[in-house]
């Protein structure tokens, strides 16, 4: 009883131990403001080579989990740019079209050449420059998708074969599956893959989704491309980050970018999108 | 006093021994004893020991120590008898103890090297702690040229070094991890530990691996002629030390433990806390004859984490839990024995430090296994050639195997984290080592040479370490110290550079990694003030650093194995001055330190290579520690805290990308230049009352309360930037929280003889 009646003292003391007050938190006003740059992306789009979508960076305090996202886009997208691309001693000027999208019709595909992006940056009247070369076409020799039924998930097994040419190459697979109402569901899946062990041979790559429950009637899109240097190293940077439940407790990092007075990346790779629906 | 003497009457001839407290056999440091017939004054050491030269074996001693009975002893008698007590005049056993003290100022003031400082453990148990829990790390950050980590942690960082860059020795084997509880309390039972003493420049050539400070903790030596019990209760654990001769004044032992006990007493009330850590330590001493002695030292402590919970009752196997286990195990060997004017002394010990992790989730699971091993044995002489020369040498070898996170996992798990038999690693580190110490007239000093290497299976490094110390004494009040020393670390802890964690991985030297190493100048002035009671120092330091380990930028750092592409090395400098003012003996006792420093790095892969401050660059580091007999049965004690903030990367903005399928937007965070946003100030006091049970001549207990509050006006200690949503304004803005404000603890210590 005497134990007892200790234990009951020590554990109201522990409680208060573990109660006791926690300090109000300080104020911080030694945080440098971002200063707002343009970001360039590239969109890719059925049937059109080039798409660029124009934005500009923001501020950490400007945007949160409980801002209203609609307005913060609107504030972010960037008309009204004249932008150009010059490719083969051509100069092509993009289409705006609305919210922030950039259309470059008639622009032609000429694999193994330099494509120039430039623009002026509204932001600060300096020139935005950027570069890629068209890389050629590499797409799935063989695309096998399957269902594991495991005792909890029903997973996406993904099989692929890969004509890899001599030269180094590259590759980008994703996997991004849609609900029936073509709500995306979660990031896409990531697979990179450097050729250093498989150059110039027909190349077997096996993976499943982790953490991904299929559902029937789901509809799984399947692309690869043929990716620069540049744009592989920062796709693994952040497939690298992707267990940073909080980026700020990760290694701070100052991502590529391709981009002259600007962020982000202008690619010009081609991929082999496959879409594949499985019976109810 | 129990005293062990040699029988030599010829020119050499020492007589040896150790002063103990007559009542506790507690031993008594760094008391004057006095060679009659000489009138040469000769001190015993921080354990109670002494060697003093005769020529003549009817020649006396007379011991002095304050709060003690002067004693006068023939040394044939010590010879003979080697056993004197020492009588306290005082009339607690803390008081006795508080006065004992009063030589830890004098004994910087006196050593040749600077950058060395003394705790003992009656400082510490006297200082009020966070949650009553005593601890000798967090002490130490108290002192000049140690700065503390994140709040709680028992991370420290000396004199502009990494937290890796502390060898941390146990009886002279390493403590790879120094924090029970995340790093909340330190792994040392007070109970079980003796002294600790902490270098931080002049390093003796004895002394190497690690850039930045030399922590050697020495366990308490088991009392030799009676039953001694001490402990303590607290809010969170308990402690007991138990101290038992075998055989009387020859063999004796201690046994040790601390445990945590939250766990046990919620469970009471229905409530599961899945967590509690354990500590305990054995000694045991053998004295072989009058000139040898044997010491077994070992400790084992683990922090124990088990949590599991079925999440659908209804679905077979649909269940979740993690166990964790960390823990430091460790054994020595320590072999003394005296051959004429020589000393010898051979360690042998045997250090691991592991962790194992074991998660699943339904059909999933990862298990990791990571451990760091040594075996080392080291031999050191001493020769003491004239009363101003000696010379020291030995030499030291330890072989070292690394296991970085084994993994096992199955599920889908497996597709994230696949399994990986990491890869072993073996380095063989070794040194000699020699250093001559002489004194002429005001000068003394002492010049060396460490040559360390390490042996790896397709490299190896030799490194030369030079170590030069002179102290010249101006006046009897006054004296000035200067050293240089080079130190190496040929093994490196690799940690994120916003925290650290207990399980950041140790990682040796490779063919890619090469050793870290350091360049350190000191200069340093020493004064006695009021008859040596108070020592006012100051030093000033400059030191150059090579091949330090960092993450490379964006390194995936959750189960990483793959060290060879992740860590990057560079350079980093750190120079500053260190005050010191401390008092040990009187009514008021205590010290006040004041720190200015400042510490770089460059990496030519970080900060697109250019120089940045260190995570722990803090320019103002002011600490002042008071211990005040408020009356016969009280004492109130007070430590305040000042610390420039420490140096963060928040976060300062993002960017959206089409993601890598262009279904979706993909935020891009963007981070301003490396560690250049300071964190706030941090400053916090912490109290305490001591209030002394009352002594009884008949009574052999000795018990205190301590009532302790751990930041007494609240204060954050910012460990972070967050950034929060302010729903009035409806606005973001940032904010900087702490993690302990104001925190009441009580506790219960107690010594017991027989």
């Amino acid at each position: 009883m005497i134990i007892k009646n200790y234990f009951y003292i020590v554990f109201f003391c522990a409680s208060a131990l573990l109660t006791a007050c926690l300090p109000e938190p300080l104020p911080v006003n030694n945080v440098p403001v971002l200063e707002n740059t343009v970001v360039v992306g590239s969109q890719e789009l059925p049937d059109e080579f080039i798409a660029i979508s124009l934005t500009k960076s923001f501020g950490a305090l400007d945007a949160g989990p409980d801002s209203d996202i609609e307005a913060l886009l609107d504030e972010l997208l960037i008309d009204s740019v004249e932008m150009f691309i010059e490719v083969a001693g051509q100069n092509y000027q993009l289409q705006n079209l609305t919210n922030g999208f950039y259309l470059g019709t008639g622009i032609p595909e000429i694999v193994g050449e330099e494509y120039t992006l430039s623009f002026i940056s509204p932001l600060n009247d300096k020139p935005v420059i950027s570069k890629s070369n068209l890389l050629p076409f590499i797409g799935f020799d063989s695309l096998e998708v399957s269902l594991n039924e495991t005792t909890f998930d029903t997973l996406i097994n993904i099989n692929l074969w890969i004509e890899d040419p001599d030269q180094k190459n590259w590759y980008m697979v994703n996997v991004q599956t849609f609900n029936d109402d073509y709500d995306i569901q979660d990031r896409p899946y990531t697979e990179l893959l450097d050729d250093i062990g498989f150059n110039g041979e027909l190349y077997h790559h096996e993976f499943t989704i982790p953490f991904r429950d299929y559902e029937p009637g789901d509809t799984i899109f399947v692309s690869m491309a043929n990716i620069n240097e540049d744009y592989y190293q920062f796709l693994k940077l952040r497939k690298d980050q992707r267990f940073s439940l909080l980026d700020g407790l990760g290694e701070p990092i100052n991502y590529p970018t391709n981009v002259e007075n600007g962020l982000g990346f202008f690619h010009t790779h081609q991929p082999d999108i496959r879409i594949v629906l499985f019976g109810q | 006093m129990m005293v062990i003497s040699t029988n030599l009457i010829a020119q050499n001839a020492f007589v040896k021994g150790k002063l103990v407290d007559k009542n506790s056999l507690e031993p008594l440091p760094y008391a004057n004893i006095v060679l009659l017939s000489k009138n040469a004054v000769y001190s015993t050491d921080s354990l109670g020991r002494f060697s003093i030269p005769y020529t003549n074996e009817t020649d006396s001693l007379r011991f002095l120590f304050l709060g003690y009975q002067e004693l006068l002893v023939p040394i044939h008698q010590i010879n003979k008898d080697y056993t004197v007590l020492l009588e306290s005049t005082a009339k607690t056993l803390q008081e006795i103890e508080i006065k004992a003290l009063r030589s830890d100022a004098l004994q910087q003031f006196e050593n040749v090297r600077p950058g060395k400082q003394v705790l003992k453990k009656e400082v510490v148990l006297q200082l009020p702690a966070l949650a009553g829990e005593p601890d000798f790390i967090k002490a130490l950050t108290l002192l000049p040229g140690a700065s503390k980590g994140i709040e709680g942690s028992s991370d420290f960082f000396v004199r502009g070094g990494a937290a890796d860059q502390n060898l941390v020795l146990m009886d002279g084997a390493t403590v790879y991890n120094t924090g029970h509880l995340f790093g909340f309390l330190s792994v040392f039972n007070p109970s079980a530990i003796g002294e600790v003493s902490m270098m931080t420049g002049g390093f003796p050539a004895e002394y190497g691996g690690r850039l930045s400070s030399i922590i050697d903790i020495r366990s308490k030596e088991p009392s030799m002629n009676r039953t001694f019990i001490e402990g303590g209760v607290g809010l969170i654990s308990s402690r007991i030390s138990v101290e038992q001769p075998i055989i009387k004044d020859k063999l004796a032992i201690q046994i040790a433990g601390r445990r945590t006990y939250a766990d046990q007493v919620v469970r009471l009330a229905s409530i599961d806390l899945p967590y509690y850590f354990y500590d305990m330590n054995i000694n045991v001493n053998w004295k072989i004859g009058d000139k040898s002695n044997l010491h077994y030292g070992y400790y084992r402590g683990d922090d124990i984490l088990d949590f599991s919970e079925v999440r659908d009752e209804n679905v077979a196997g649909d269940v979740a839990g993690t166990s964790f286990n960390l823990g430091n195990s460790i054994h020595t060997l320590e072999f003394n024995s005296q051959l004429e004017n020589m000393t010898s002394t051979t360690y042998l010990h045997l250090t691991k430090f592991d962790y194992k992790i074991n998660s699943y989730f339904q059909d999933n699971f990862i298990n990791v296994i990571a451990d760091i091993q040594d075996l080392g044995l080291s031999q050191k002489f001493a020769l003491k050639k004239t009363e101003n020369r000696s010379f020291n040498f030995g030499f030291s070898a330890i072989l070292r195997n690394v296991d970085p996170n084994l993994i096992n996992s199955g599920g889908e798990i497996s597709e994230i984290i696949p399994s990986s038999d990491g890869t072993t690693r073996e380095v063989t580190e070794t040194a000699i080592f020699g250093e001559w110490e002489f004194k002429k007239d005001n000068l003394e000093g002492i010049v060396g040479l460490r040559t360390s290497a390490a042996f790896l299976e397709n490299t190896h490094y030799v490194q030369p370490e030079p170590r030069i110390a002179f102290r010249y004494s101006l006046n009897d009040n006054y004296a000035l110290k200067a050293s240089y020393t080079r130190m190496s670390q040929y093994v490196h802890r690799v940690s994120s550079s916003s925290f650290a964690l207990p399980t950041d991985i140790w990682y040796p030297v490779d063919e890619d990694v090469a050793p870290q190493s350091a360049d350190q100048f000191t200069l340093g002035l020493s004064k006695l003030l009021q008859n040596g009671e108070i020592v006012l120092s100051t030093e000033a330091y400059y030191k150059s650093m090579s091949n330090l380990v960092e993450y490379r930028e964006g390194t995936n750092l959750v189960l990483n194995n793959d060290f060879k592409s992740a860590l990057i090395q560079g350079d980093g400098e750190a120079y500053g001055s260190e005050w010191l003012l401390r008092k040990d003996a009187g009514k008021l006792r205590g010290w006040l330190s004041y720190t200015l420093s400042w510490t770089n790095r460059q990496f030519d892969e970080l900060n697109n290579g250019k120089t940045f401050k260190a995570r722990y660059d803090r320019r103002h580091n002011v600490s002042i520690v008071t211990n005040y007999d408020i009356a016969e049965r009280w004492r109130l004690s007070a430590v305040w805290e000042f610390l420039s903030g420490a140096r963060f990367t928040p976060i300062i903005g993002y960017y959206g990308v089409p993601n890598s399928a262009t279904t979706g937007v993909d935020l891009i965070p963007v981070f301003p230049e490396r560690n250049s946003v300071q964190l706030a100030n941090a400053h916090r006091l912490d109290l305490s009352i001591t209030f002394k049970g009352k002594q009884r001549s008949n009574k052999n207990w000795f018990g205190e309360w301590q009532f302790s509050i751990y930041n007494a006006y609240n204060r954050a200690t910012p460990v972070a930037i967050n950034i929060v949503y302010n729903e009035e304004t409806d606005s973001y803005s940032y904010e900087q929280p702490g993690l302990i404000g104001l925190l009441p603890s009580i506790s219960y210590n107690f010594k017991f003889y027989k």
